[in-house]
């Protein structure tokens, strides 16, 4: 048993309103720089849509994550052999039409415009090249289900569906959407160390947050062909690949990531989650099927005194383990049960889980094959959702419907309980047996509508300590580099030659 | 002989020169710079037999046309114009030598010239090759063409030289073309050439291969046979011929790029999007 | 005399400058030591434009070497004429692959803005001296035949004498002017390195063949500081 803590989230998709707040948070503070205007370490799409950047989810075309073979798993397309192979062009690599050109608009001319005939105008200029341009393809493009018959349509989660449940889906009345909010899941298995050639992304061992180190990196951009969620991104200007850093120097002095703050549907979960390192190999190469329950019981139970006992073995501080057995995600991914891991078939074991949307699963096709969203029939038969189950077992449990329903249930019968004691217009025979299906008690309902519904901020966001008192690195003199920005870069960002 | 190749010269033999130690100072640069062609009391090799030289010259008219016979020649020297016609238009290479040297020179060949009879001086002119079978032409062939390695091991002659012959195609273009040589240098220059070439690239290569005598003297039967067929000889050009082979390596190479990758990305997933037709604002 | 500058003094220049250069630049500039891919906004043509120039360039790159390193088994190899050929032949495609490759990347670069956008001086400086470099080359693979021939004869003597401070140019300087441009040209851009992208192949991942996939960095290895019987602090971070 080794074990180790890992930072662990939960997003809950049912609270998430898509307002993008945490995208515009995250972009104020990191991206928001030349070259990388066009990243977005956190962004929200619609589904179904085809996301950031485009069809981001086919790995036929980006060959991104991993595939089993035999008791382990090759990198799809990188890895020693075939990332060397391709190191001088990326046969693969998303290129920059596939995210978007970045923009932004000549608003000095509405100031400064000769005066004229006609109004003054800001047109869309490139911030790559200067030029005006007309964009026609941006980071939300599709939002809300805008052009689906482009986007909607594209997506790839569709393909285990016939055309003709496909093209009833877009009916006017059955047509649904839900927002997946997405960063970087800093894996246990992560596709992107991995196939590194420079050695430059690592993972710390202290909370498991993906970094790469900027002075080694060198441009091999095996990164952002291998990472499947593709939030890896080339950094055009510098020469560099950046990824979402979870806000580490916050993380570190016990503050949420900018993204976990600013969410205003308090969507977000952030907490400490214990793992036995020794068991990742064979649960990434476990059958597709069993690949959900596999990554599962890597997590440890943190108030298991053998558990316990490994961790102080391997230099974990009793602080994290303190906050590993409050911690909300082991609540919602273990205790509950309710939060899946976005796209398992990538083999990469992410450390983001997502609390599936019930919302547009809720409402039925009644007799006359018409949608029923009245409230009398509120709680209409998962089976005959608007969105099929294969379209959320696509996204959350690698094509295992079976997953998807259980955690479905689970919500449903929190809701049907809780709607019972507080509306109290439910036949109580009916939230019973919704209890009583899911295997479930009233105070465990009780706890999961609090954590749902009326979370503290404490209570959402457990940030252990992270020590970095007693780190190595604070042992450097912090004199030496008085008046520099932070304690590590010392030279501008600027393009090399 | 070509502007570089006596411009190299000087700066190797300025070094030489420099290297020598004052002692024997003129017999030292006698054999360094002019034993290839030159005897004393041996006869003609490639240039004149310097025997007596000092009594015919002046030592002011032997550094001169030393240091630079192509520009004395060009001053319009009736003597120096005449060796030139005499010896086949070839220019003697320009020396890195000083007036004093030139003097250390004249004394060494005085020195030496002093002991050798006159008559002896008629021996080397009988010809080297006659006593040359066909055999050694085609030994030579082959010891030009590659076809027989050189016993102590160096580069054979088509790494740089080319000769016109039927059955040597495929030869260096680097070097001098070799098909006249024989008629100008006559068998015993070439061979002095071969066998201890002035020329500092061809001393290079075979500073630690020696030919051996037997290659010498096969290689110099056959250019003198080379030298004569010369008007019989239709060699096809190589030049052509390696560069559509070059050609179709390249096309090769680039397609097996092309296939092994044919399965990347090839263009942007939002292709068509982006390509389609859109009201100009501009 | 000019042989002296541009084979002696040149190509010691060049080391010199290289190595120190590359030397100071990696310690103090480690975050501009970059391949500089421009493939995320060019990707099509780069495609044909950099691989054949990368594969032509590193086979006539480990070509030389082999040649300088063994040029008794490069002799050896040539003493049958059709294997001259055969390597003659092949050499010269990979020539012309790099000369097609190269010519493609500056068209390509000259030919979209955005890649402009992200071009330096250097890099023109780049293009030119891998176009004198690879011209020259096929000039002397063509009009000064057998290269392969003569290269471990003349060159490999010349280039050894360079290695071991000794100098030896008599050869090398009455070689042909072709021989005499790729050979300094050789050296100017081996100086260049430190100036230009040349950078990334100093920088090859060699070491990613050695290593396992994953890579887990701590920053304080508690266990090992636990067990540990020296008081001393260790040594200084360096991954910040």
């Amino acid at each position: 048993m080794d074990i180790r803590s890992q930072i662990a989230m939960v997003f809950h998709l049912d609270k998430c309103i898509g307002c993008h707040t945490c995208s515009i948070a995250c972009k104020n503070i990191w991206t928001d720089r030349k070259g990388a205007e066009y990243m977005w370490w956190n962004n929200v799409e619609t589904k179904p849509g085809t996301g950031y950047p485009s069809k981001w989810e086919d790995q036929e075309i980006y060959k991104g994550g991993w595939v089993k073979k035999g008791n382990s798993v090759l990198l799809k397309g990188a890895g020693k052999f075939k990332g060397i192979k391709s190191l001088f062009h990326n046969s693969n690599m998303p290129v920059i039409d596939d995210y978007y050109e970045p923009w932004t608009y000549q608003y000095e001319n509405l100031f400064e415009a000769e005066e004229g005939d006609d109004q003054p105008i800001a047109r869309p200029v490139s911030l790559i090249t200067g030029e005006t341009i007309t964009p026609k393809s941006g980071p939300n493009w599709d939002d809300d289900l805008s052009g689906s018959e482009e986007y909607a349509k594209n997506d790839v989660n569709f393909k285990n569906l016939s055309p003709a449940e496909q093209e009833s889906m877009f009916q006017l009345e059955r047509m649904t959407m839900h927002y997946l909010p997405r960063m970087c899941n800093h894996c246990l298995n992560p596709a992107c160390v991995a196939a590194c050639p420079s050695g430059a992304i690592y993972k710390r061992g202290e909370d498991g947050v993906v970094l790469i180190n900027q002075k080694k990196c060198r441009a091999w951009r095996m990164c952002v062909t291998a990472c499947p969620y593709k939030k890896s991104y080339y950094n055009w200007n510098t020469g560099k690949s950046e990824k979402c850093i979870l806000c580490y120097p916050r993380l570190e002095s016990g503050q949420a990531p900018a993204c976990h703050q600013s969410c205003v549907g308090r969507i977000r979960y952030i907490g400490v989650m214990l793992y036995d390192a020794d068991k990742i190999e064979a649960a990434a190469a476990s059958e597709t099927e069993d690949l959900v329950d596999n990554q599962l019981a890597i997590y440890v139970d943190p108030n298991d005194p053998k558990v316990i006992a490994a961790a102080r073995e391997n230099g974990i501080h009793d602080s994290t383990i303190e906050c590993a057995q409050k911690s909300p995600v082991y609540k919602f991914v273990k205790t509950w049960g309710l939060a899946l891991p976005l796209h398992p078939e990538f083999r990469t074991l992410p450390n983001l889980f997502y609390v599936p949307p019930l919302l547009p699963t809720m409402a039925f096709v009644n007799e006359e094959g018409v949608y029923e969203t009245t409230t009398e029939h509120f709680w209409g038969a998962i089976e005959k959702s608007r969105l099929p189950m294969s379209y959320m077992a696509s996204l959350f449990s690698a094509g295992n419907e079976e997953t998807i329903k259980t955690v479905l249930k689970k919500l449903m019968a929190v809701r049907l309980h809780r709607r019972a004691e507080t509306v109290g217009d439910l036949p109580e025979e009916e939230s019973k047996d919704a209890m009583r299906d899911v295997v479930m008690d009233k105070e465990t309902a009780d706890d999961i509508f609090r954590l749902t519904s009326l979370p503290l901020f404490d209570q959402r966001f457990v940030i252990p300590p992270a020590h970095r008192e007693e780190a190595m690195e604070m042992l450097e003199s912090t004199a030496d580099v008085k008046g520099n920005t932070g304690f590590g870069f010392k030279e501008p960002p600027v393009r090399g030659l | 002989m070509k502007y570089h190749l006596k411009k190299s010269l000087l700066v190797a033999l300025g070094i030489l020169t420099f290297m020598l130690s004052k002692a024997d100072e003129g017999q030292e640069l006698f054999t360094k710079l002019c034993s290839p062609c030159h005897t004393v009391g041996k006869g003609r090799l490639v240039g004149p037999d310097l025997k007596n030289i000092s009594d015919i010259r002046s030592p002011e008219w032997l550094t001169s046309f030393i240091q630079s016979s192509q520009s004395l020649i060009n001053s319009g020297d009736i003597d120096a114009v005449a060796i030139y016609k005499e010896y086949n238009n070839l220019l003697m290479p320009d020396q890195p030598v000083d007036a004093g040297q030139v003097n250390a020179i004249i004394v060494y060949i005085k020195e030496a010239g002093s002991g050798i009879s006159a008559e002896g001086s008629q021996e080397l002119a009988v010809d080297l090759l006659e006593n040359a079978t066909p055999q050694n032409i085609i030994d030579g062939r082959q010891i030009f063409s590659g076809k027989t390695r050189l016993t102590n091991g160096g580069a054979s002659c088509i790494s740089c030289h080319k000769v016109k012959d039927d059955n040597v195609f495929s030869s260096g273009t680097l070097a001098k073309d070799l098909t006249e040589t024989h008629e100008i240098m006559g068998s015993a220059g070439v061979s002095a050439i071969i066998s201890n070439p002035p020329f500092p690239a061809m001393a290079v290569t075979y500073a630690k291969n020696k030919l051996t005598v037997d290659e010498v003297f096969n290689l110099t039967a056959y250019l003198q046979w080379v030298s004569k067929e010369r008007y019989y000889q239709h060699p096809v050009s190589f030049g052509t011929t390696f560069v559509i082979f070059g050609i179709i390596i390249f096309i090769m190479l680039l397609l097996s790029i092309i296939v092994l990758y044919f399965k990347r990305k090839k263009k942007s997933v939002n292709h068509e999007i982006l390509n389609r037709q859109s009201p100009v604002i501009n | 005399m000019s042989n002296y500058f541009f084979f002696i003094g040149v190509p010691y220049a060049a080391i010199v400058i290289m190595l120190v250069g590359t030397i100071f630049r990696y310690t103090n500039f480690g975050f501009k030591v970059s391949s500089l891919s421009s493939q995320f906004l060019e990707s099509r043509e780069l495609f044909y434009g950099s691989r054949p120039f990368h594969w032509g360039i590193i086979f006539l790159f480990f070509g030389h070497l082999v040649a300088f390193l063994f040029p008794r088994s490069v002799v050896l190899w040539n003493s049958v004429v059709v294997r001259l050929l055969i390597l003659e032949i092949v050499a010269f495609g990979f020539g012309i692959a790099t000369l097609f490759g190269l010519g493609m990347l500056i068209i390509r670069r000259l030919k979209h803005r955005r890649l402009l956008m992200v071009t330096t001086k250097m890099d023109a400086f780049v293009y030119v001296i891998l176009l004198t470099q690879v011209i020259s080359g096929l000039w002397v693979a063509y009009f000064a035949r057998w290269g392969s021939a003569w290269f471990p004869t003349v060159l490999t003597p010349y280039l050894k004498s360079l290695f071991v401070l000794d100098p030896d140019i008599i050869a090398v300087a009455a070689l042909p002017l072709s021989i005499k441009i790729h050979i300094v040209s050789a050296f100017v851009l081996i100086g260049m390195i430190p100036f230009t992208r040349f950078m990334h192949f100093l920088v090859y991942p060699f070491s990613y063949f050695f290593r396992p996939y994953q890579y887990v960095i701590w920053n304080w290895d508690r266990k090992k500081i636990r067990t540990s019987r020296k008081l001393v602090n260790g040594v200084r971070s360096k991954n910040n």
